[in-house]
């Protein structure tokens, strides 16, 4: 007998202490368990139907790698039927996007699937490295999960693929969870928190089938199945809300290691307690276009804005705290600073949703009404979806390009953007970042 | 910024200088206690109790720890009462003062040494000043409640509360247990009292907490009757008068009061956060060190989060006689859940947890 014996097996040694519950196993034991554990959550939610053709998002990172070798697995083993490949997006940012896609391109030659990469230069007409030198660190996240989003379904449709998987894994949820509690936002809450987002008006499903996977054990597969993927982080990504519920969680996870799926399960539970009102009228422009995940390739999970994201809220919210004391309390002689104290009935047009940049007229608004954007055709809950109108304001600060308003045609436009983009920034690269920070 | 900040003189009376910061508006110390202590009042009148009254006034049971929150909150509350009675010639309702006697919960400060000055403090209110083991006398089903827990009647209440406690494998399972007790015990007490309802001396920061660490252990399905005022599935309704206030502004109040006040408090009772032992600090306590830590930069952040928890709604069914009910923690168990697990399903999904942090009692 080994001295130290796995606990499923109990012939070979344990060389493992499983993170989710601190069970001892040998390698080939966790590896089996982990690949059961995938499985079951893949049958149990339905994920699949025989024949589908599955897009796996892949960003070359820990996730994304061992999604697609699991899968594969899987889908050899238990006979899904399942066709695989890989999208990937080309965000732009050299030093890492560029590197991790090699990693992509050799995972598609070691899994044997077909590789599809879309660049946001080409749809967009700016790399992410154009859009930091020109929005700064802060922030930047907003835009490339936003154009994320749209890339892969855009990469998904071009190939004619109904369905997406990523590689979110149960600490991204945790974190999204708690994120969303920290920031108030209970509609992303609701959303976020379900294994399979399908909306009525796309035909593109997303799931994520690592769920009720660790983190750590996502890592501990890699490694012990010596896995081929790409471990820097995205060089934007800086501390925000996420991180802050990041931080939180790992130290949970030491305390009670089941943390994270508690977590998780909060996060399900909750998402049934959200007000339909407001879940409709949902806090962020458009509930589709509005990302729900702010990870996917990134990398890193820590964050899709600046911290400033923290304390802007908390200057919005104190001030919004500041008016309805005056309200209530300049009732006698008081010399208003501000004439604040006129809205009695609904106090600040400002809801608490951070989000919305426009006064939402009607409290409860109708169901969202799904339509294309004007300008790219996207899937959009607004008139223009909100890639486009990131571009808008990307557009107008570019230098010696004319607003464009009213551009109706998608190509022609991106076309000119990304002509401009190589003529007027020349060397886009990280020279604005150090100023930021 | 406004003029008054300016001449720095009180943002609310205009006259005396300011002399405290209260969310961004300077206010002089009259002013600061006047506005500290319009908020639970505001809270309190909001929950109408005195509209139920019939012959009988209503009583509120008020749990006082012996910290600051709770404390004030007393104080607060026996102004009010002593105003109205001073202006109807009668009380609204009654305050009866419950101190939980558990050595494990307060300080080295000896609880009957402040229980008896509150006592003379505030003489005008019921005074009970209970042990924590008396759960297992006064709570009749405590016992096959939480045998999955690991409790057993023993010969005394006291060996009772030892046993249970000896089972607890770790730091958070045994805040987690304590903390069921003391409700448990609260909630008893104040049924064999006939008393309305219960008011809790709980701060924002200290719902914020508690929202966090519910979501944290797995409660999160039922979160709002862990911070929302109103009834609740342990049979009797709880208010949070002071949801409204920051711990720190409540350190502050005290501080503005005369020095005889200051000296009823027992500060700093629980929150020692100790970073240097990670896995020995209970999930409440990490939660509780995180809302101070960030509190202190981001106070209204923190405040929203009881806000956004309060905006979710149980379900009309979570209330119903019918709906099935954790044995442990006495909280509605999710019906999806109930038909998945049915083999456990009197256990919800948090509480099962718990039980894996605890010793199982000896036998079957």
């Amino acid at each position: 007998m080994a001295p130290n014996p796995c606990a499923l097996c109990t012939d070979s040694r344990a060389v493992i202490i499983r993170p989710k519950n601190h069970q001892k196993l040998c390698r080939a034991c966790f590896i089996s368990l982990f690949e059961r554990e995938i499985h079951e959550t893949i049958t149990a939610s339905a994920l699949f139907q025989p024949g589908e053709r599955i897009a796996i998002g892949a960003s070359g990172g820990k996730d994304s790698t061992v999604l697609a070798s699991v899968l594969k697995t899987l889908n050899d083993r238990y006979n899904y039927g399942l066709k695989l490949l890989l999208l990937s997006v080309d965000e732009g940012i050299k030093g890492y996007r560029d590197d991790s896609l090699e990693t992509v391109k050799r995972n598609a030659v070691q899994y044997d699937m077909p590789l599809e990469i879309v660049g946001y230069d080409e749809l967009y007409g700016w790399t992410m490295d154009q859009v930091v030198a020109q929005v700064g660190k802060k922030g930047n996240c907003t835009y490339c999960g936003v154009f994320r989003r749209q890339a892969l379904d855009r990469g998904a449709a071009k190939l004619g693929i109904k369905h997406v998987v990523t590689g979110h894994n149960a600490d991204d949820f945790a974190e999204t969870v708690m994120m969303n509690l920290l920031r108030g936002d209970l509609p992303r809450l609701a959303r976020a928190t379900s294994i399979l987002t399908a909306s009525p008006a796309s035909d593109i499903k997303r799931s994520k089938p690592l769920k009720y996977a660790y983190e750590k054990e996502i890592v501990l597969y890699a490694h012990h199945k010596q896995l081929d993927y790409f471990s820097t982080e995205c060089i934007y990504s800086p501390e925000a809300f996420r991180g802050s519920a990041r931080t939180l969680i790992k130290d949970l996870e030491k305390i009670r290691p089941s943390s994270i799926l508690d977590i998780v399960r909060s996060g399900e539970d909750m998402a049934r307690l959200v007000p339909p009102e407001l879940l409709s009228s949902s806090s962020c422009d458009g509930g589709i276009d509005g990302e729900e995940e702010a990870k996917s390739g990134c990398g890193s999970t820590k964050g899709r804005s600046g911290h400033g994201e923290m304390v802007d809220l908390e200057k919005r919210l104190a001030e919004n705290e500041a008016a309805s004391a005056q309200e209530t309390e300049v009732t006698l002689s008081s010399a208003n600073d501000r004439p604040l104290d006129v809205v009695q009935a609904k106090p600040k047009p400002k809801p608490f949703s951070i989000h919305d940049k426009r006064q939402k007229g009607r409290r409860k608004a109708a169901a969202q009404q799904m339509g294309k954007c004007e300008r790219c055709g996207y899937l959009s809950s607004q008139r223009i979806c909100k890639a486009c109108m990131l571009l808008e304001g990307l557009n107008k600060n570019r230098p010696k390009t004319t607003i464009e308003i009213g551009v109706e045609d998608e190509d022609s436009s991106t076309t000119l953007m990304r002509q401009v983009a190589s003529l007027e920034i020349p060397s886009a690269g990280t020279g604005s970042i150090d100023e930021q920070s | 910024m406004p003029a008054a900040q300016l001449f720095n003189d009180c943002a609310d009376c205009h006259s005396i200088e300011a002399s405290i910061d209260v969310r961004k508006r300077w206010l002089c110390r009259e002013c600061f206690i006047k506005y500290i202590g319009s908020k639970p009042v505001k809270r309190v009148k909001s929950y109408r109790l005195k509209e139920e009254v019939t012959e009988q006034p209503q009583k509120l049971l008020l749990p006082v720890s012996g910290g600051v929150s709770s404390v004030v909150l007393l104080q607060i509350l026996d102004g009010l009462l002593q105003r109205q009675f001073s202006n109807r010639g009668r009380k609204p309702y009654e305050l009866h003062l419950l101190m939980v006697e558990a050595p494990s919960l307060v300080s080295d400060r000896s609880v009957a040494a402040t229980f008896n000055r509150l006592k003379q403090k505030f003489p005008s209110h019921t005074c009970s000043l209970v042990p924590l083991p008396e759960v297992f006398k006064l709570d009749s089903s405590i016992c096959e409640d939480l045998s999955d827990l690991g409790a057993q009647r023993g010969k005394t209440p006291q060996a009772s509360l030892d046993t249970l406690l000896s089972c607890s494998k770790t730091a958070s399972s045994r805040t987690d247990v304590l903390q069921l007790l003391l409700t448990r015990l609260i909630v008893a007490f104040a049924k064999v009292n006939a008393c309305n309802a219960i008011l809790w001396g709980h701060s924002n920061s200290r719902l914020a907490a508690k929202a966090l660490s519910s979501v944290s252990k797995g409660r999160g399905g039922y979160l709002p009757f862990d911070i929302a005022d109103g009834p609740t599935p342990w049979g009797i309704a709880f208010y949070y008068p002071l949801r409204d206030l920051f711990k720190s502004e409540l350190v502050m109040y005290t501080n503005a009061l005369p020095d005889d006040f200051s000296g009823l408090v027992v500060h700093d009772l629980a929150s020692v956060p100790t970073y240097t032992a990670l896995r020995a600090t209970s999930i409440d306590d990490l939660l509780s060190a995180y809302i101070d830590n960030q509190g202190e930069k981001y106070p209204s952040l923190m405040a929203n989060v009881v806000r956004t928890a309060g905006k979710l709604q149980m379900p009309v069914s979570a209330m119903k006689q019918s709906a099935s009910i954790c044995g442990i923690c006495a909280m509605p168990i999710p019906e999806t859940m109930a038909s998945q697990e049915s083999d456990e399903s009197n256990i919800c999904y948090a509480c099962q947890r718990l039980r894996l942090e605890t010793i199982s009692p000896r036998g079957p």
